[in-house]
């Protein structure tokens, strides 16, 4: 789809009316299940103008809860709002026994957290009709009883589930440096063919530990690891996402053109 | 160790995360277990303490950082969230502050959170097209006894002992605060929503009620027949006349019909 953004609710207005050169938009499911008002309008305004991709936080396709029928309904619906062009979430759990605790919370590497996952992908995908992407979350904890890599298991829970992904770049260089495991290793590892999407965004640098706050540019690191990414994937849609400290949209399209710039080069070549 | 299956890792990983005081989960390893699993836990509390701001931005500039953060923090630890989305989160603040002893003791800070919460379900709720004064005056005289209305659903009304909803405005405005009294007796506030933009006005006790049976689904008839309370029979007509053209005016009124 080329090159997107994160819709956020501080630039519905520039959207409108500058109409930014930009390929697409991302939008955050649960921020428009919702019945009207400011949310739903700006939705279908700005969708008129750009294709879009719902990206969730809810599903907790890897929690031993049962699957949240309600809000995959909801979901459902406003995917016949907004006709994505598909609908992604997070390979984590956010919470069990009634709760959400409203964070990607990591997976132990397991064989029975893939056999878990893959299942529930399956019904997933069955009710939306389509394929989803999932996404590899930043991670501040390892389990003893994991039997192998972030990076198999995500390969693993792909091909067993047969759903795409979506790889943060940025989550990958988090937890690469949290875990002391090396980045290159991880994008090298993952089949070419499933990665439909790529996150880029900031993290936090407490020394000690990073963490995936998207509240900062991208950081250098981030994008080296990207280029990498831009070499072996080929021409993968790619967008940044900002959560917080979110600047004026100017700022987001700059380093928009510098994804841009990286990609195009190595996509050009493969084309 | 002993291989823990995926439901209890998660009943527990789950469990020292609403607790922070139990021990770290011993299925968490490495010498940065504590460090790691300690971003989970202030995470968790950030986050939900940072949608509560974002959903009573008002009662937090009322509060202060500190004191807000220390309430939303009893909050977090006794109404864990159930919401798929966190939009949802804070409709038991209004409650919770209600009835904790600390918290109850300043009764203005529940009515402030009431009246937050109520314009935020008033911003994002369905939408409905307003009707206009013509459809209304083109009915025939002799219906108008029957008619009843159907209004906008973004309508809330709240019985405010605090004058909470003139504090609100000047936070919004950046004006110096009002004093914040209770009134002897509750005043109803109207909160609506018209297009995009959400509104609140306070009703006089007439007006109130009037609107409170008409929501209720009273007819034209028995709205008045209310209002006889307070004005002679014509006198109550004509009163009820006039506040369904403002109620119209205002874009309360989505429908009206012969019941």
């Amino acid at each position: 789809m080329g090159f997107g953004l994160g819709l956020r609710k501080e630039h519905f207005e520039a959207v409108l009316q500058a109409r930014p050169p930009l390929d697409w938009f991302e939008i955050l499911t649960e921020n428009y299940l919702v019945d009207g008002g400011k949310p739903l309008y700006y939705l279908d305004k700005i969708r008129a103008d750009y294709p879009m991709v719902m990206h969730g936080v809810s599903l907790s396709i890897g929690s031993t809860a049962p699957l949240d029928w309600d809000y995959l309904h909801q979901v459902k619906q406003l995917m016949e709002r907004v006709q994505p062009h598909w609908v992604s979430d997070h390979l984590c759990w956010t919470g069990v026994e009634g709760l959400n605790l409203h964070d990607l919370l990591p997976l132990p590497y397991t064989e029975e957290a893939i056999e878990h996952v893959a299942s529930r992908v399956q019904q997933v995908q069955d009710f939306l009709g389509k394929r989803i992407l999932l996404e590899n979350v930043s991670s501040y904890v390892c389990y003893r009883h994991s039997q192998m890599s972030e990076w198999e298991f995500l390969t693993q829970v792909a091909e067993r589930a047969d759903c795409l992904i979506l790889l943060d770049i940025n989550n990958i260089y988090v937890s690469a440096r949290n875990h002391g495991f090396d980045p290159q290793v991880y994008v090298d590892a993952i089949p070419c063919e499933r990665v439909w999407q790529f996150h880029l965004a900031g993290h936090t640098d407490l020394g000690h530990c990073i963490i995936d706050t998207h509240d900062h540019p991208v950081r250098e690191e981030v994008w080296a690891l990207f280029e990498a990414a831009a070499k072996r994937f080929g021409p993968v849609s790619t967008m940044i996402e900002r959560d917080d400290q979110i600047p004026p949209l100017n700022e987001l399209l700059n380093e928009l053109a510098q994804a841009r710039s990286i990609a195009m080069p190595h996509w050009r070549l493969a084309a | 160790m002993k291989e823990l299956d995926l439901a209890q890792l998660q009943k527990k990983f789950q469990r020292a995360i609403l607790q922070p005081d139990i021990p770290v989960p011993d299925f968490i390893a490495g010498e940065g277990a504590m460090q790691g699993f300690t971003v989970y836990r202030s995470a968790y509390r950030l986050r939900l303490a940072d949608a509560l701001k974002v959903d009573f931005p008002h009662l937090y500039r009322w509060l202060g950082e500190e004191a807000f953060t220390n309430m939303a923090g009893e909050f977090i630890a006794a109404c864990p969230s159930r919401y798929p989305s966190i939009r949802w989160y804070g409709g038991q603040l209004p409650s919770f502050l209600q009835t904790r002893p600390l918290w109850s003791r300043q009764p203005q800070l529940a009515e402030m959170a009431r009246f937050e919460w109520a314009l935020g379900e008033a911003f994002d709720c369905a939408d409905a097209q307003p009707l206009t004064d013509d459809a209304l005056m083109t009915l025939a005289p002799s219906s108008w006894p029957k008619l009843v209305f159907r209004f906008h659903p973004s309508i809330r009304l709240l019985d405010l002992t605090y004058s909470v909803a003139q504090v609100w405005k000047a936070f919004q405005e950046n004006t110096p605060l009002p004093p914040c009294r209770p009134s002897a007796r509750p005043v109803t506030w109207l909160i609506w929503r018209r297009e995009l933009k959400t509104f609140f006005r306070s009703l006089k006790e007439p007006e109130a009620h009037a609107l409170q049976s008409a929501l209720e689904g009273s007819n034209f008839a028995g709205i008045c027949e209310g209002l006889s309370h307070w004005q002679d029979g014509t006198n109550a007509a004509e009163k009820a006349a006039l506040m369904l053209r403002q109620w119209l005016d205002e874009g309360l009124i989505v429908e009206a019909k012969t019941g």
